[in-house]
């Protein structure tokens, strides 16, 4: 499980961080997608009756560059 | 799950039958300060919201605990009961290690 900080739309940290299981086997400091979406994370621990919540469900390569202004 | 501090607990007189028994603590949540103090525990309690979370791991005051909030929190119970947070896991070490610009 990662510690994850979520980020706002300018690349700056947001918020408190939250604990995501990680099934992509993210690096430290990786941007990452996280899903807070229970089902999707009890289907990838194969238990129905985990109270998982937030999970990685990609990682990011490169974010597109904005237009050039 | 977010991480927090237990900083009691709560006992109930009455309840309804499916809470019968249950062990709930009072736990703070931390902040983005909270988890580079590490495990001090000065200051253990923090801006954000407290909440009381069902427990049946057994946690303790001034334990780190991972809470999960939300439908989830009842996911393990069949048929479900009515809580809205529980304790996931008793947090021995976490490694917190920002990029300096985060």
């Amino acid at each position: 499980m990662l510690i994850c900080q979520p980020l706002d739309a300018h690349g700056l940290a947001e918020g408190t961080p939250v604990i995501a299981i990680d099934p992509l086997g993210a690096g430290m400091h990786q941007k990452v997608i996280i899903s807070s979406d229970g089902s999707a994370a009890r289907l990838a621990v194969m238990d129905e009756k985990s109270p998982v919540r937030q999970i990685i469900v990609a990682i990011i390569d490169e974010p597109e560059k904005e237009a050039a202004a | 799950m977010r991480l927090g501090t237990v900083i009691g607990r709560v006992t109930l007189s009455q309840s309804v039958p499916q809470l019968k028994g249950a062990r709930w603590l009072l736990i703070s949540p931390f902040n983005r300060k909270h988890f580079q103090q590490g495990h001090q525990p000065l200051n253990q309690i923090t801006d954000e919201p407290s909440l009381v979370i069902y427990d049946n791991l057994g946690g303790g005051v001034g334990d780190t605990v991972g809470f999960v909030e939300g439908r989830e929190a009842a996911s393990p119970f069949d048929p479900p009961i009515p809580i809205d947070a529980i304790n996931a896991a008793l947090v021995d070490e976490t490694f917190y290690t920002p990029k300096e610009d985060a």
